[in-house]
């Protein structure tokens, strides 16, 4: 919703060039009675067809009255057409049972609150105030034909130039996801000179947005709408039939990988790196994966690893270079991730040959088994580095190291002794011959 | 049974019956005797006198300075930039990878510290087979029965059970444990790190799961070995003494006695052996002919020059 300042705000910036003054004052009050006849002869003349000449309208300002009312006597008509510079034609009917379902019909949002360019009712097209009779020739205009479209002159070039003109609008209350946006892959392609970048509406709709999680499929679909091929794949990988087959509230969209808002493109230098952080932020959630049986020490495992290791250290760099080793999805597959038992997959055993081959352009058929497949060393699975581990674990590590400090230990406890020893016969010695010395003249030192 | 007794048969034909006489004992005794005077100044030679009159033992020739420089270099290098490796899951131990220029970098550094090890190694092992086969000597390392019994002294000697400690030669137990246990290591280092090198390679020979093992058995040698270095070889050489042999290539005769008694006494036996025999020499007798002189009388005698 906007905010009450802003509006009156924007009220003032138009005052200066128009001040309402006693007359203006009258002219609303009489627009106001107007609305009213139009709507109770709306049912009356139809039925007696008699019109009797309506006062036409002067243009009035919109912050004035109840907007919508205005705005809905025209945009709810399915005749009224507006002209483009360029000759096209473009429907300007709102459907206003869709828009008061809406999110913002909801939150009960005018017009003007998207729509603040349009400041007076009927209001300026082409550049130019028009008048009622323009439209409605029977109030003294051009005579109307049956079926004949209400065409108003619109003051943009063509229907993108317009979308793109009443998109901003988004922004006075989006602020922060207009924000997140600026650096977003979209936004990017926009900047380089395609209009045709989705921008706000493109993907929530104008007049009938939703919220875009429910269901969350919605979300993928919506970014279908562009991104068809990948979608498409998308949709029957674990990932996307999870989503749209199941109940599976948790499985990704588009936007839970690649981000909504600030979407990257996977082009970005760092989506490589940070894509084992977008994978294990799900995949390393102990709470989440339990849900599904998953195991989570599929994360470590790859940490723990030379390809792991290494995209993660480049990760924390944060320099623009990307790793060479391989990421999560350089095996798994990006869009067409199927689970590792389906024959298609990229790591079902009779294709993993061909998997590391991607990389590894001369692995033979026992190069896959150089990596235990995210397992931890089990003493049923790889007997060998089970007892490796152990071994050195529990037995030469301790051993060796507790051996060599046991016997350090004593070697210092001697060392110690030794040299307290000496100290101490030193001692004695000196004292004796002191005592020699001084013969009794050292009676005070001790009691007796 | 009858081949034994043809090789007899055959022996005593080929070669004729010996007879010892007089010349040929004195022969034999004259070799007998370059033999020892030649092992003598071997020991000797290592004798050095300053120009103060303090002695010096020479205790490390300049290769075997080098060796120890190189791997000494080549092995911190490595379990810094190992260690590094294995532990980079921790933020800071990443910061601080990332800090010295990135994980690829610190890949290099462990290469060519790896090269230089193996390297030295390679030297040292030429070396070590020159001296069995081609000198036809066993080095000082080589392990003996003395040790064993060396260490149990020392372990009474420690609980106040013995009134002296052992008497070491050459090398005593503790650095002979510190050099097999190196041996050890290098060779399950080099071998598992050429696996992790070059898995394309091995896989053509090995199963794929000599590479996660040996992963596994570079990581937990590498932490055995640099604890190894830290407690057993830094408490002998730099806590309990200070020793700086091996840098400087000497020994004072007081670390010496301290240290390695029963090498000393030879060296000085040798010394003394030396020269007795020059005296003879000088003295146009046959060497060792004259009876020997008192062992104080030589022993006292600091008028050796530098014989290098």
């Amino acid at each position: 919703m906007i905010a009450k300042g802003e509006r009156s705000s924007q009220d003032d910036a138009r005052g200066r060039a128009w001040r309402p003054g006693p007359r203006q004052a009258l002219a609303v009050l009489s627009c106001i009675l107007i609305a009213l006849l139009m709507l109770m002869a709306a049912s009356t003349v139809q039925a007696e067809a008699d019109p009797t000449p309506l006062p036409i309208p002067t243009p009035t300002p919109l912050g004035e009255v109840s907007a919508d009312a205005n705005c809905r006597m025209c945009h709810t008509d399915h005749n009224f057409r507006g002209r483009f510079r360029n000759g096209d034609i473009i429907d300007l009917y709102v459907d206003s049972g869709r828009f008061d379902n809406s999110v913002h019909g909801e939150a009960g949002l005018e017009c003007i609150a998207c729509h603040p360019q349009t400041t007076s009712y009927p209001h300026e097209a082409g550049g130019k105030q028009i008048d009622c009779v323009v439209c409605h020739p029977e109030e003294g205009g051009k005579p109307e034909k049956p079926g004949e479209a209400l065409i108003t002159n619109l003051p943009y070039e063509d229907a993108r130039d317009m979308t793109l003109a009443i998109n901003d609008a988004c922004r006075s209350c989006h602020k922060e996801e207009f924000k997140a946006a600026t650096d977003s892959a979209h936004v990017k392609v926009m900047k380089a000179g395609n209009i045709y970048a989705p921008v706000c509406v493109d993907c929530h709709g104008s007049h009938d947005t939703t919220p875009p999680d429910q269901p969350r499929a919605k979300i993928s679909r919506s970014c279908g709408e562009c991104h068809r091929s990948v979608y498409t794949t998308y949709r029957f990988s674990v990932h996307g039939s999870a989503l749209e087959e199941g109940s599976d509230s948790d499985a990704p969209t588009c936007v839970d990988c690649h981000g909504a808002h600030q979407v990257r493109g996977p082009r970005n230098p760092s989506f490589r790196d940070d894509s084992i952080a977008i994978c294990g932020g799900c995949h390393a959630d102990k709470k989440l994966m339990s849900k599904y049986g998953i195991s989570t020490d599929v994360f470590q495992t790859y940490l723990s690893d030379f390809h792991g290791r290494s995209v993660n250290l480049y990760r924390l760099s944060g320099s623009q270079r990307q790793a060479s080793e391989a990421t999560c999805f350089d095996c798994h597959g990006i869009h067409n991730i199927l689970p590792p038992d389906d024959p298609r997959s990229s790591i079902y055993p009779s294709n993993l040959q061909s998997t590391c081959q991607q990389c590894h352009e001369d692995a033979n058929i026992r190069f896959p088994a150089a990596w235990l497949s995210h397992y931890i060393p089990t003493r049923e699975e790889t007997p060998l580095l089970y007892f490796i581990n152990a071994i050195y674990q529990f037995l030469l590590i301790p051993g060796v190291v507790g051996g060599f400090l046991v016997y350090i230990g004593l070697d210092t406890r001697k060392r110690w002794s030794d040299k307290r020893r000496k100290k101490r016969r030193a001692v004695a010695i000196a004292e004796e011959e002191l005592k020699e010395e001084l013969g009794d003249d050292q009676d005070f030192y001790q009691e007796d | 049974m009858i081949k034994t007794s043809i090789k007899k048969i055959n022996r005593s034909r080929l070669t004729p019956v010996h007879q010892e006489d007089e010349a040929d004992l004195q022969r034999i005794k004259q070799e007998l005797l370059n033999k020892r005077i030649r092992e003598a100044r071997k020991l000797a030679l290592r004798i050095i006198t300053m120009l103060n009159g303090r002695r010096l033992i020479r205790r490390f020739d300049l290769s075997q300075s080098y060796q120890h420089l190189t791997l000494l270099t080549s092995f911190t290098l490595l379990a810094f930039t190992g260690l590094l490796q294995t532990y980079s899951a921790h933020a800071p131990v990443a910061a601080v990878i990332n800090f010295l220029g990135g994980v690829d970098d610190l890949r290099t550094v462990h290469r060519l510290a790896a090269i230089a090890l193996i390297a030295v190694t390679i030297y040292h092992a030429w070396q070590i087979l020159e001296t069995w086969f081609v000198r036809r000597e066993r080095g000082g390392m080589w392990p003996r029965v003395k040790d064993f019994h060396d260490f149990v002294h020392m372990i009474l000697y420690n609980l106040d059970r013995r009134p002296h400690p052992p008497a070491f030669d050459r090398f005593s137990f503790d650095e002979k444990i510190e050099y097999w246990a190196l041996i050890w290591g290098q060779i399950v280092m080099i071998a598992t790190g050429v696996i992790m090198w070059f898995p394309l390679f091995v896989t053509k020979i090995l199963p794929g799961d000599a590479i996660p093992i040996a992963r596994t058995l570079h990581r937990w040698e590498a932490i055995l070995a640099v604890l190894s270095i830290l407690i057993w070889h830094m408490y002998h050489t730099q806590i309990k003494t200070r020793n700086t042999s091996i840098f400087t290539g000497f020994m004072s005769e007081e670390e010496m006695i301290h240290e390695h008694p029963l090498e000393y006494r030879r060296i000085i036996a040798a010394h003394e052996f030396l020269q007795r025999v020059q005296a003879d020499k000088v003295a146009g007798v046959t060497p060792l002919a004259s009876p020997s002189g008192g062992d104080a009388e030589t022993a006292s005698t600091p008028s050796l020059t530098v014989s290098q």
